[in-house]
């Protein structure tokens, strides 16, 4: 049996990090994504306590102020890619801008500069990911993927998908299906 | 945030695309450590082997002597200290059959060995840097499906 | 005729014989019953009158007795009372004949004893009369008195007598009437059953005959049926038999001989003379199946025989259990002389096997050609890409040139191999036909096609496709194929545009089809703006490794079109090009809407 599971990682991180926050006896309050603001200061070993703590469950604490908005900069993308309705309707150069208060020229030599890949890069890869979990649930016809994800057409979304995985969508479904047939 | 240094074993028992690889990885000045098995026998040896550090990509030839690449996947995708290694196939077929066979054995990667220098360099870069976005980047190993 | 159905013609038959038979017996028994009746009732009426008569007789005597009596008292005379003694003696014995005719009936018997006892009482008075004669005078009154005495006896006895003679007549008449009645009766029933019985017969005999006239003419169809069959039997080159499990028989038909080259009826028909002719080697086989259709299944054997002109045939022969009605066993069987198919499949098996060798050679090939050629081609190419510009700096102007005509000439292999291998690989039996949307294969196609779209700013309009059953990679590759092609020769400077144009059309507008007309046809035609090419090619087009263009202007093997073709054809289809020079090319596939 195979279950596919549908997860808010926004959530489920939240509410592990409100509970090791807690378990260490820490006062705090939730800012933004991924910004808690800590009354007073952490001993370095309570610090180092928590960073383990925390570790396990791939949270990692970014003091950094340059991974801090490029981590910020991450979970808005996903964020905008998993729930459709927070699509914006300008072009995501503005969006990010506006919701980061910083350029977008800054903000993408940023990305580029930390993680090897460009900002529209790791949008395409988080889309076909996105459309690869849709294709198997197997619910949305690949018209009605192409539609969510915001792709001009489906053939759109098939070029997009055969760069980034060398595979058709097609290809790709027939694939996942015989996997779980041949287990 | 620099991509880890990544361990990468080729398995293939030809000695000249052993060199190709080997050299195109060094060009490309990729902070990688690679090791290399002449045949499938060798590559079960070396991953059973719990003295060698498991890599975190296997390039894997299909057709090679005394276990094919098919039989080496298929042991690899049966054992449960290895089902999450990555798994590039790359091998001279470009058979559609071969293709669809390796990715339903469980092969992540299906690379065509290329006729050209430079586009092996670009192929084991592109490999690397999917492979690397898959194991940072918090993507779904299970539909990591990559051919080139 | 209904009757037919539910009385088989025995049946009827018996039926008519056991009713006549007692009919007869019936009609038998009362008539003998009545002549027996007949002959009492008349035995009974000669008693009657032979009793009347000895009575009368009986009278008369008395009455001379009498007269005896009357004459010896007149003259005293003894020679008088001689008649009377007669008399005495004969009425006597009148007595005892008519008592002995009267039988044992109560009421005669009375009557008649009281005649007996009036008798007696009268010859007392005779004797009393003649005592008294003796005494008195003839007017004495005491002797008149013994006179009137007798002859008020006499009176009675005679009124006696009257009684029991009209009592007699009674019983007689009574007889007489009923002996009447049965004489009636008796041919009244006796005709009524005779009629009966010749109608039963008449029944019976036209039943006999129309069952003959029916016999005789299913007699007639079934010699028209065996004569066919025997005719049937020779042609077809097949024979049977039938074999009695429990008598041990075997009955050969005619045709059984002539398939053994024997006269017929030339040997016997026994299991020992038919095996005889049997290959020996194969006798095992042949008496294994007989034994096996012993258990109700039909059974195939075949073997070879040895002809009684010495000459080896191949027969096949199917036997079965039969149980008839009446119990007993038979196996019935089918000969066949198959040495001519068997002939001819044997060359069509060493034909197959000849087959079988060759494709596994053409696989073997393919494989040699898929890996362990490819392999060391694409070390050419890629040790040559490994020559770094330095090097080539160092080397002569020629040489440099030559090394690019390894490479190109290189690629050129690479490429022919990789469409060889495509186009070998349709020769497999992977076919798995699905229902498939044909509108997202195209869409593949194009997906696969992008980079050179793409580059070459391509436009591909298309109408809506039809979803039907076809082997999803192999139309996607035509389709990919098509494209390429119309992509690979446009026009210099002109922006290539293809128009998929569909319509479901009848077979009969296929041209040079061979598909009866009815049967539908998916038509898909993909028109271009490129080159195009001169009408006489358009058959050449699709002839593999054939190419229309010298290879320095435009890349290519020859093959997508080959391959177009070929899966085309896989499909039940058909594909067509046409072309004007200068103006565009169609290449049109038809795929079968019902397969």
């Amino acid at each position: 049996m195979k279950l596919y599971v549908k997860y808010d990682i926004n959530l489920a991180c939240k509410v592990i990090l409100q509970e090791k926050l807690e378990e260490f006896g820490i006062e705090y309050e939730l800012k933004e994504l991924g910004e808690v603001e800590i009354r007073g200061n952490l001993q370095p070993d309570v610090q180092k306590q928590l960073e383990a703590a925390l570790e396990r469950y791939g949270i990692r604490i970014v003091s950094n102020h340059k991974n801090t908005l490029i981590e910020k900069t991450k979970d808005i993308i996903i964020e905008m890619i998993y729930e459709k309705e927070k699509l914006p309707n300008t072009n995501i150069s503005t969006y990010l801008a506006d919701r980061l208060n910083h350029s977008y020229g800054y903000i993408s030599n940023l990305f580029s500069e930390v993680t090897y890949s460009s900002i529209e890069n790791f949008i395409i890869i988080q889309k076909i990911e996105r459309a690869k979990q849709l294709i198997i649930e197997g619910e949305l016809t690949l018209t009605e993927i192409s539609y969510q994800l915001n792709y001009s057409s489906v053939a759109h979304l098939s070029n997009q998908f055969k760069k980034t995985t060398g595979l058709t969508p097609t290809a790709f479904q027939r694939i996942i299906k015989k996997r779980a047939g041949a287990r | 945030m620099k991509p880890v240094k990544a361990k990468i074993l080729l398995a293939d028992d030809d000695e000249d695309d052993r060199l190709f690889f080997k050299d195109a990885l060094e060009s490309l000045k990729m902070d990688t450590e690679v090791d290399m098995v002449h045949d499938g026998e060798k590559l079960l040896e070396y991953l059973e082997d719990d003295s060698n550090e498991l890599p975190h990509i296997l390039f894997l030839d299909l057709n090679m002597p005394c276990k094919n690449g098919f039989e080496c996947l298929d042991a690899i995708r049966q054992s449960t200290r290895l089902k999450d290694m990555t798994v590039a196939i790359y091998s001279t077929s470009g058979d559609d059959r071969d293709i669809e066979t390796a990715f339903v054995k469980g092969a992540n990667v299906y690379i065509r060995k290329p006729s050209d220098f430079d586009m092996l360099k670009k192929t084991l870069s592109e490999v690397l840097n999917v492979d690397w976005q898959f194991r940072t980047g918090g993507l779904n190993k299970d539909t990591f499906l990559f051919s080139i | 005729m209904k009757l037919r159905k539910y009385f088989s013609p025995s049946l009827l038959l018996t039926v008519a014989f056991v009713l006549s038979v007692f009919l007869l017996f019936f009609i038998a028994s009362i008539s003998f019953k009545q002549i027996k009746t007949m002959s009492e009732t008349q035995q009974s009426i000669t008693h009657s009158l032979d009793v009347r008569v000895d009575l009368e007789r009986l009278f008369s005597e008395l009455k001379d007795a009498e007269s005896a009596n009357r004459a010896y008292l007149l003259t005293g005379d003894e020679r008088y009372l001689q008649p009377y003694d007669y008399s005495h003696v004969s009425i006597n014995k009148s007595l005892i004949a008519i008592s002995r005719k009267i039988g044992l009936d109560k009421k005669r018997k009375d009557e008649f004893e009281e005649l007996y006892r009036m008798i007696n009482e009268r010859f007392k008075a005779f004797r009393d009369s003649r005592i008294q004669g003796k005494k008195y005078k003839p007017h004495d009154p005491e002797f008149l008195a013994e006179m009137w005495r007798g002859k008020l006896i006499m009176d009675k006895i005679r009124m006696q007598i009257n009684r029991i003679v009209e009592k007699e007549g009674v019983i007689l008449s009574a007889q007489q009437a009923e002996h009447e009645d049965e004489i009636t009766f008796t041919p009244f029933t006796s005709s009524f059953l005779v009629i009966f019985s010749i109608a039963i017969f008449v029944i019976t005999f036209f039943t006999l005959k129309s069952n003959l006239k029916h016999l005789s003419s299913l007699n007639q169809k079934l010699k028209l049926t065996n004569r066919t069959f025997e005719n049937a039997e020779r042609i077809g080159q097949t024979a049977h038999w039938q074999y009695d499990t429990k008598k041990r028989e075997l009955v050969l038909s005619d045709n059984r001989y002539r398939l053994l080259a024997a006269d017929i009826g030339g040997f016997p028909s026994d299991v020992e003379t038919f095996l005889k002719f049997v290959h020996p080697s194969d006798r095992k086989k042949v008496e294994e199946c007989f034994d096996k259709s012993r258990n109700l299944s039909a059974m195939t054997v075949n073997y070879r025989v040895i002809r009684a002109d010495k000459k080896t045939r191949y027969f096949s022969t199917t036997s079965q259990l039969m149980q008839t009605r009446n119990g007993s066993e038979i196996i019935i069987g089918i000969d066949r002389d198959v040495t001519s198919q068997h002939r001819s499949t044997i060359k069509l098996e060493q034909k197959n096997d000849e087959l079988r060798s060759t494709n596994s050679e053409l696989s073997s090939f393919n494989h040699i050609v898929s890996h362990d050629l490819q392999e060391p081609m694409r070390k050419i190419q890629m040790f040559i890409s490994r020559i770094d510009e330095k090097d080539l700096e160092n080397v002569s102007e020629t040489s440099r040139s030559y090394l690019f005509r390894i490479q190109s000439s290189a690629n050129r292999a690479q490429k022919l191999i990789d469409d060889l291998l495509v186009y070998t690989r349709l020769n497999r039996n992977d076919k798995r036909p699905e229902l498939t949307d044909l509108n997202e294969l195209l869409n593949n196609a194009k997906v696969d096609m992008a980079q050179a779209i793409e580059e070459k700013q391509a436009l591909i309009v298309s109408d809506k496709l039809p979803t039907i059953k076809v082997t999803p990679y192999q139309i996607e590759q035509l389709f990919v194929n098509l494209i390429s092609n119309s992509i690979k020769y446009a026009r210099e400077n002109v922006r290539p545009e293809i128009g998929i144009i569909y319509s479901l059309v009848d077979a009969s507008e296929i041209p040079d089809s061979k598909k009866p007309a009815g049967k539908k046809f998916h038509k898909i035609a993909f028109s271009d703006n490129g080159i195009g090419f001169e009408p006489e090619y358009k058959n050449r087009i699709f002839v593999l490794f054939n190419r229309l263009h010298d290879k320095e202007q435009y890349s290519g093997t020859g093959i997508g079109l080959a391959i177009c073709k070929k899966m085309a054809e896989s499909h039940g289809g058909y594909i067509f090009a046409d072309g004007r020079p200068g103006q565009g090319a169609t290449f049109t596939l038809y795929l079968p809407a019902t397969p």
